[in-house]
This record gives structure tokens, sequence and C-alpha cells, in this order.
């Protein structure tokens, strides 16, 4: 046997394990030089959520005609968006959504009392955009540093399959985090987002039934009442033109006291998830309580349904879920108009003449007034 | 903002791609010239190694061609409830659906913002 023949088979070998590991730290370098322009993308979007907020925070400051520390107004902003929830123990379900309501009821009003604090000349509205500019600042926060965590664990373990697993859902984060940074340009300027559609829907049939206001003694939430081919008509949504989703859940226990035996259909208006391939601004009716969210809400409204024996349905306008954050574009607002119809339709379809109809417009109100 | 980034990315790295495979080419091109004129197999090996090379910058640069960046432009509608009249602007700020503004330039009714929405602009 000739000793060259083997020792020409050990470095083609050699060779082959030595391109085998560099094309496996090439791979690597690739995957981490992807991510790592994702975590800059991540990082401006957070930073700049951040200065959005700290502007709006300062042009308020300054309405006071105090000297406006743009520093100071920085770390106060970004103690706020560190700030966590954390939700109620699960292991004993009973009074669970209580708990859970209670929790993001505090949250919400400690961040909306530190800004009026901060900001004692803002008005309702202006303090619910700021309290929002600091969720989506907390929002893109968490997802940065989320990814961050992961890939520095990856990269020290030099883990190829978390690269590999990290690097495949960054496309998805990335529309999310986009949508995130259009929601924050929709809230400096306060236009209506997707999500704004149930308020919006209202809104059009409340003008074009010519509604009165009624006052049902709820916070942050308005209420009409109108006529509709002989049938009474009652409509509830967030309290607009600032950034609040309401207290519907309230709102419906009180409609349901004071019209109760005369109340024939609820029906909520909301925007709902398509799937891939679905088309954005269809239109689609269902049975049941529409309300996203964490399910407090939805939760106590189905409480108050099944107690009343109230029929519940809904008329949904389909969107992905960054349209939902996005500033609503022309197709979905042609959209609302349809629902609206279809919202005429069911009131006719479903409820007798001389009956009452609820109507509820779910979702955030952002640009949409009363 | 990320779109900003992006942008920046993108204004950075086209023309170093592009002038990378312009170079590459021309060396494509001298290698498989010299392959015709010597017919020597290695100038043919580097002539295609090159040209893997190229395929590669070419990819780069269809990427960052692809790479949109989105702007949006607001509108909004005011209409008039009394006689119909009906205009789309662009938005301006503080301006909120019902909220009303200015009056109708055709019977003098009070104008209501009737809709607000955004349109999308790629660049």
């Amino acid at each position: 046997m000739n000793g060259g023949g083997i020792l020409d088979l050990f470095t083609f070998m050699a060779i082959l394990a030595f391109f085998s590991y560099i094309s496996r730290e090439l791979e690597i370098r690739r995957l981490a030089n992807e991510i790592e322009l994702y975590l800059t993308l991540f990082k401006a979007a957070r930073d700049s959520a951040v200065v959005a907020a700290v502007r709006r925070f300062g042009e308020l400051v300054a309405k006071t005609g105090e000297r406006v520390n743009i520093s100071d107004l920085e770390n106060k902003v970004k103690t706020l968006t560190e700030t966590v929830e954390i939700l109620p123990v699960s292991m004993d379900s009973f009074g669970l959504v209580r708990k859970v309501k209670h929790v993001l009821r505090s949250e919400d009003s400690s961040i909306k009392t530190e800004i009026k604090r901060l900001t004692p000349l803002a008005d309702k509205g202006e303090i619910e955009v700021i309290a929002d500019l600091v969720n989506v600042a907390r929002g893109l926060n968490f997802i940065y540093k989320y990814i961050n965590h992961n890939y520095t664990l990856a990269k020290r373990f030099k883990s190829y399959w978390l690269l590999l697993q990290l690097n495949a859902l960054l496309p998805f984060v990335a529309e999310e985090v986009r949508a995130y940074e259009s929601a924050v340009e929709a809230l400096v300027k306060q236009v209506p987002i997707g999500d704004s559609a149930g308020p919006l829907v209202l809104t059009a049939l409340a003008k074009e039934l010519k509604a009165k206001s009624v006052s049902l003694g709820v916070p942050d939430t308005y209420a009409y009442l109108a006529e509709y081919n002989g049938r009474s008509v009652i409509m509830i949504k967030a309290e607009g033109p600032g950034s609040s989703v309401g207290r519907l859940d309230e709102a419906v226990r009180r409609v349901v006291t004071l019209w109760g035996g005369s109340l024939a259909l609820v029906i909520t208006i909301d925007a709902m998830v398509k799937l891939e391939g679905e088309v954005t601004g269809e239109i689609t009716e269902g049975y049941g309580v529409a309300i996203g969210g964490v399910g407090v809400e939805r939760f106590s409204i189905e409480e108050v349904l099944t107690e009343y024996g109230l029929k519940p349905y809904a008329v949904l306008v389909k969107m992905s879920a960054e349209e939902a954050l996005l500033p609503i574009s022309k197709e979905l607002y042609s959209a609302c108009l349809l629902a609206k119809e279809r919202v005429k339709d069911a009131i006719v379809k479903f409820v007798q003449p001389g009956a009452v109809a609820l109507i509820i417009g779910v979702g955030n109100t952002l640009g949409v007034g009363n | 903002m990320s779109f900003e980034k992006l942008a920046e990315l993108k204004a950075r790295w086209l023309p170093v791609y592009v002038v990378l495979l312009i170079v590459v080419i021309v060396i494509a091109l001298h290698l498989a010239l010299m392959y015709f004129m010597t017919n020597e197999s290695s100038y043919a090996n580097l002539a295609l190694l090159t040209l893997f090379a190229a395929y590669f910058l070419l990819t780069g640069i269809d990427r960052l061609r692809k790479m949109k960046i989105t702007r949006m432009r607001f509108m909004e509608v005011v209409s008039c409830e009394n006689c119909g009249f009906s205009e789309e602007r662009n938005h301006e700020a503080g301006d909120y659906v019902l909220k009303t503004k200015g009056s109708c330039p055709k019977c003098g009714t009070p104008l209501i913002v009737s809709a607000i929405y955004s349109i999308k602009e790629q660049r």
C-alpha cells in the first residue's frame, strides 16, 4: 500500500473539515450581522419614540411658563418606559379578571397622574396622547431589550441554532416595530389608527342619524341616543379625540340598568385581525362580543349580556395586526362606511320597531371626536 | 425613526456595491479574454469564480434596491352637512373627525372634518 495515498486522504479530510468549520463560522457571522442590523433599527425606533414623548412633554410643560429641562424630562420618560406590569397570580383563577382589571386600571391611572403632575395645564386628550406615547416607547423598549437579550445569549454560547431561530423571527418583529413607529406618528399628529375603526363607524352612524348625546356618568366614555326606522339606538364609544378606549363594560352595565327591559340587541363594532391572503377592509359579521385586549372588558360585557339574556352581535372590519396600529388608510376608511351600512341592516333585521339596540364602537378613539 | 436609518444604510452601501460590481465584471471579462487568447484553463476557472462574486454583489444590490422606504401623507375630508359640499385637503395638526373647521364656500354653514386617512408614498 502506498503511504502517500493515506496522507492524501488525511489531507483531503482535514481540508474538508476546515472548510466545513469555516462555512459554519461564516454563517454565524452572517446571521449575527443581520441581527445586529435589526437591533440597530429597533434601537433607533425606541429612541425616536422616547424623543417624541419628550418633545410632546416639553411642549406641554412650556405652556405652564416653566423653564423646560429636556434632560430631566428625558430621564422621567425613560423611567416611565422602564416600568413593568405584574399581572396577578393565576394559580387560583377565582376572581382573576377583577384582579387583572384592577392592576391595569391602577397602572393606567398612575401613569396619567404622573403626567398630569408634570404638566398641570395639559387637558385630558393631551395626557392620554402622552400616556400612549410612553406606552409605545415601553413596547419598543421591551422588544429591543428582549431581542438583544436573546442575541447576546446566542452569541455568548456561539449557538448557531439560537441565532438561526432569532434571525427567522426578526422580519415579523420588524413589521410590528414599524407599526409601533407609525403609531408614534399617528399619536403625535392625533390621526385615527386602524383600531379606531369602531369609533369611526359609530360617529359616522351618529352623525347620519343626527343623534343626541346622553350622559351615562361613566368616565372616558361618550354615549348617543337616536331613532332609526322606529327603533331606538343607543351608541357608546370612548370619549375622543384623545387616545382612549373608554370604559365600555361599565357603560354597557349602565345602559342595561337604564334600558334593560326594552334592549333587544347589542352590536359591537371592532377591528379584526385578518388572515394572510384575506383582503384588508373586508367586513364580516359574527355572534358574540368583539373586544380585543387582555379580555377583561369582554368578560364583563359577556357577564352582563348573559345575565340579562341579550343577543350579542358583531360587525368586524378586517385588517392586519400592523394596520391596526398604523394611521387608518383610505381603503379602511371606506370599509368603515360599509360597516356602518351593515350595522343599520342588522338593526332592521334583528330589532323589532319600538325596541332598543345598543351599538358599541370598540377601539381607540384617537383623532375621532364626539 | 428606523426608516431614516434604513435610508442612510441604503445611501451608504448602494454606491459601494455598484462600484465593486463594475470592477468584478471588468476583471471577469479580462480573465475570459485571457482564456480565449492563451487557452489556459486556470483563466477560465478564475473567470468563473469572479462571476460568482459578481452574482453575490448583484443580489446585494437587488436587496438594497427592494428596500422601500414608505412615508405617509395625511389627508382629511371636510364636508358641509347643509349643501353636501365636500373637499379633500392636507391634514392640519390638531384636526380630528367631527371637528368644526371654517365655513362652507357655497352656503356659509360650518364645515365638519368628516374623515382623516393616510396615503402611502414609497421612495
